[in-house]
């Protein structure tokens, strides 16, 4: 199994949050609250394209909307392979984690 | 409901966007941004942000998206660069073969292209070509049609009295070369014409200087085109001031037009008003009958010429049906487009020279044939190279590369080296036409200007599209399948492969060249043969003096009598209409059964006509000054006349025309050609003329002849001061009749050359890869005992036997071309086999001089050399 990289794991987290509501903008803008960043729209396809082509995402189209100039959403949806991926990357960092001394910028020399 | 004030999207941006984003068909990501940009809006002062980002995003796609497109072709391309670069440069003499050969095929076709462009354009710079007619006369008598291509003054302004949709009448009448002359500068000019007042209108002739409205109102007034102002005034205006035609007319300079492209059926050099001819438009009030210059109509677009004879017959009854009678003759017009008559076939009388259509199709073919020679060397050169370059392929193929990317990569190749020639032959046909009077070498008028005519760069273009994938795709699809584990192990044989092909095209060129060879050379045969052949009058030394003043024709038999004793003057004589230019006129002739009208041709004679042209008398007598009556009554016919009146005994048969000649016929002459070869000896009938007119012929003896010119023009120069002494041979003037077939021949053997040059060009670089390819084979031949000239010959014998199976195709080939020429000449050369032979002789010789050169260096180098790391 291949590891998701960390913009990866965002953006399946990110979509899983929001659930039916999973589409570039909402996307972009929820990965931007939490890191702080501002992703380009190319940034976040291209991540996005990715997920779909290593099938952890499906994507299909909304009911064209009027705020959008009548155009339809593309809006994404996690796949089993997805949550999977999720799943393992989540117990590989639990795993790292427990398995080391406490961590703690105090204990670090300068 | 959108805000109010929330603002639009950028236009422009959002449809540049559409476009760049093809593969979402859906749009969703336009969508996408037009949501941020609303959500942008909506903060304070966000509205100009939004748009600046929304142009943002556009700028960067289409970077991005530019980038994508170019990156990987341009990786590739950079890489067959390389290669093909390498190949030139290891192989400098093979790549300038073919680079040559392929700039002297795009050259020529150019030229031809030129040359098309030329004749198929002729009178279509008038901006109203598709509406101007020219209406031409048919007189039918008795259902026997009598074409002129000219027509009654009166023909045209009628016209427009019946026919309101008319919206302009033209009349335009040429006139043979005139005498014009201001101050000191006196010249003849061709190219001077009557023309009513509309010509400016109808025709497109800008006027640089003058009014179009009023310019040629006036009688005595002449519209000059710039160059022929330039040549009497220089830069000084010539507005208003006065010219004099013909030693007795002066006229008003009202108006310089550009002058006309040479493509056009009536040359233009200057305009005289209609109304100088007789300022009284009652004087032209002639018949439909008598014609004198051409008219034309202008009708409104998309005007059905259906109407124009439907209502005829009225027209008909109205004007014409009067003047029937008298002519016995039925008048029919016959409207031809403008753009049509410079092709036309109706065969008119009073025509301008026309063009022929046929020598169109002929330099197609040349232009095709020779694109095919250069694509047969290229194909033939790059497969030869083939050995050389199956190793490059055979690694690339192991590397992974596909078929489809080898088989671009090799007809890219051939499409780079042939655009590379495209543009070189663009300059050098540029520079052969601006700087080295290619148009004096082939006699035509092409503008080098006219090289960057769109329709040119396109054809150019067409040509390199042909010229690459034509001569690209044999080679791409031969040498992209060769097996990558044969070329790798070196088990290919170089040489071999594809040499039936090879051989098979070899054969191909030299058909074409050996057969455009044997036809150049019956075209100048034949030409050759019209020239020299007897026909039947003596040419040679016979000076023709056109008369054209009224008071020096009184005066002329005088200066015929003095010349006469002149002892180098053989004899003199007055006459209109010679050899080469017959007149033509309908007469009334003794039949079986009463009179009969025919047309034929006449030439007015004064005394002393016959001897002059060395005419030989077979029957009766010649004109004679004793008989009182000769000048009103005697005709003389030429054996052809009277056999077509099926007469037994000529003399003494009745022949009239109208009012002017009730006479019989007095002698018959023997038949001579009065016409070009083109034509078969027709009826001809030689009448006295009443008083002088025409030209003064003069036969001369051969000796002195540059002293007895010197007199003629003395002596002209007292009889005539205000004219120079003009003057041509009658050998010269007939020679003239056949100057658009010397043209034609000079343009073929033009092409022929090249033809022959790009074979051998292919030959050449084929002989040097076989003899290379045999190099070994050489060598152990020469160690075994073999001679040096025994060699050359082994390696010749190849090439030979190509040649002459090409010459077994193109002699019965060549034999059909001909004579589908020859048909439309009456009197032709029979088909010569040792033309044939000899042709076919120096086929094979020079593709012998063409290997001789590598086959002499293989057989006399050391064979040592070449065995050595064996």
């Amino acid at each position: 199994m291949k590891l998701l990289s960390r913009p990866e794991e965002l953006f399946l987290l990110a979509i899983w949050k929001l659930q039916d509501n999973a589409y570039a903008v909402t996307i972009r803008s929820h990965v931007k609250k939490i890191t702080g960043k501002t992703w380009s729209f190319g940034a976040t396809f291209i991540t996005l394209d990715r997920l779909v082509k290593k099938r952890y995402l499906n994507s299909y189209l909304s009911e064209p909307t009027q705020k959008r100039g009548g155009r339809s959403k593309r809006m994404y949806r996690l796949t089993r392979d997805g949550i999977k991926a999720l799943l393992e990357i989540k117990k590989l960092q639990e795993t790292m984690w427990d398995d080391i001394p406490r961590l703690s910028l105090s204990k670090v020399e300068e | 409901m959108r805000h109010r004030s929330t603002p639009r999207l950028p236009r422009v941006s959002e449809r540049l966007l559409k476009r760049i984003f093809p593969d979402n068909s859906d749009l969703t990501t336009l969508g996408d941004l037009e949501e941020v940009f609303h959500a942008i809006a909506e903060e304070p002062g966000g509205s100009l942000r939004a748009r600046m980002w929304y142009r943002w995003q556009v700028v960067k796609s289409i970077l991005a998206y530019v980038r994508n497109l170019f990156h990987w072709s341009f990786v590739m391309l950079k890489n067959y660069l390389i290669f093909t670069s390498r190949l030139f440069k290891r192989d400098k003499f093979h790549t300038f073969l073919n680079f040559f050969g392929l700039c002297s095929g795009i050259a020529c076709c150019l030229i031809i292209f030129l040359f098309l462009r030329n004749e198929l354009t002729y009178d279509r710079h008038h901006p109203n070509a598709d509406r101007i007619y020219r209406i031409s006369s048919n007189y039918v008598t008795s259902g026997e049609p009598l074409m002129f291509a000219v027509a009654s003054p009166a023909l045209g302004p009628k016209l427009q009295q019946e026919y309101p949709e008319i919206e302009e009448v033209v009349r335009i009448a040429p006139q043979p070369e005139m005498l014009l002359k201001f101050e000191d500068r006196r010249y003849y000019e061709e190219g001077i014409v009557f023309a009513d007042p509309s010509i400016l209108k109808v025709f497109s002739h800008p006027l640089i200087l003058g009014d179009i409205d009023t310019c040629l109102q006036e009688p005595a007034t002449i519209v000059l085109t710039e160059s022929l102002a330039e040549k009497y005034f220089g830069e000084a205006n010539p507005l208003g001031q006065t010219i004099q035609i013909e030693t007795q007319n002066d006229l008003k300079i009202t108006g310089v037009i550009k002058d006309p492209p040479r493509n056009s059926h009536i040359p233009i050099q200057g305009i005289i008003s209609f109304a100088s001819w007789d300022p009284n438009p009652a004087a032209l009030e002639w018949s439909i009958y008598e014609v004198f210059g051409y008219t034309y109509v202008m009708f409104p677009e998309d005007y059905d010429l259906a109407a124009f004879h439907q209502k005829f017959p009225h027209f008909y009854e109205k004007y014409i049906k009067k003047d029937e009678p008298q002519y016995n003759q039925v008048f029919e017009p016959i409207l031809l487009r403008l753009a049509d008559i410079h092709y036309n076939t109706y065969g008119f009388r009073g025509e301008m020279p026309l063009g022929n259509r046929s020598y169109l199709y002929a330099f197609s073919a040349i232009g095709l044939f020779i694109l095919l020679l250069v694509c047969i060397n290229y194909i033939n050169l790059t497969t030869a190279r083939s050995a050389t370059r199956a190793r490059e392929i055979g690694m690339k193929k192991v590397l992974g590369s596909k078929k489809k990317y080898l088989i671009a990569q090799l007809l890219g190749e051939s499409l780079l080296v042939s655009f590379a020639a495209l543009v070189f032959a663009f300059g050098a046909v540029w520079v052969a036409l601006s700087f080295a009077g290619l148009n004096h070498l082939l006699d035509l008028d092409l503008k080098s200007g006219m090289l960057f005519h769109p329709y040119l760069i396109l054809a150019g273009l067409g040509v390199w599209v042909f010229i690459g994938i034509a001569s690209g795709a044999y080679p791409a699809f031969y040498l992209s399948s060769i097996r990558p584990t044969a070329s790798l192990s070196g088990q290919m044989n170089s040489g071999r492969a594809g040499a039936r092909t090879r051989r098979m095209l070899v054969v191909f060129q030299f058909v074409i060249s050996i057969g455009v060879v044997i036809i150049t050379l019956f075209m100048n045969r034949q030409i050759e043969f019209m020239r020299n052949q007897d026909l039947g009058f003596s040419q040679e030394n016979v000076v023709y003096i056109r008369l054209r003043d009224q008071d020096v024709r009184q005066k002329i038999t005088a200066f015929k009598e003095e010349l006469i004793r002149h002892p180098e003057v053989v004899s003199a004589a007055l006459g209109a209409g010679r050899p080469g230019y017959p007149w033509t006129g309908l007469y009334r002739f003794e039949g079986r059964d009463g009179m009969e009208e025919h047309n034929f041709h006449v030439f007015f004679a004064g005394y002393d006509y016959l001897e002059t042209l060395g005419l030989e008398l077979i029957m009766g007598r010649d004109f004679d000054p004793r008989y009182s009556t000769d000048p009103q009554q005697a005709v003389i016919v030429n054996q052809t006349l009277a056999r077509f009146m099926g007469w037994d005994d000529p003399i003494g048969k009745r022949i009239s025309q109208f009012t002017n000649l009730d006479g019989n016929v007095i002698g018959v002459v023997k038949d001579f050609n009065f016409f070009s070869l083109h034509n078969r000896i027709e009826p001809l009938l030689i009448r006295m003329q009443r008083r002088p007119m025409g030209g003064l012929l003069v036969r001369v003896r051969s000796g002195r002849l540059v002293e007895t010119m010197e007199f003629l023009e003395s002596g002209w120069k007292t009889l005539n001061p205000n004219r120079p002494f003009v003057f041509s041979f009658l050998d010269q003037d007939f020679d003239r009749l056949y100057d658009a077939d010397i043209r034609q021949n000079r343009l073929v053997k033009f092409f022929s050359v090249i033809c022959i040059l790009i074979s051998c060009l292919g030959l050449l670089g084929l002989s040097s890869f076989t003899s290379l390819r045999r190099t070994k084979e050489v060598a152990v031949r020469k160690v075994l005992g073999a001679s040096a000239p025994r060699i050359v010959l082994i390696l010749f014998r190849e090439i030979c036997v190509l040649v002459v199976a090409a010459a077994a195709v193109a002699v019965p080939m060549s034999i059909l071309v001909i004579e589908l020429w020859l048909d439309k000449f009456a009197y032709r050369t029979g088909v010569n086999p040792l033309l044939m032979v000899v042709t076919a002789a120096g086929a094979v010789l020079l593709s012998f001089l063409t290997v001789g050169y590598h086959s002499v260096k293989v057989a006399t180098t050391n064979p040592a050399d070449n065995l050595r790391y064996e």
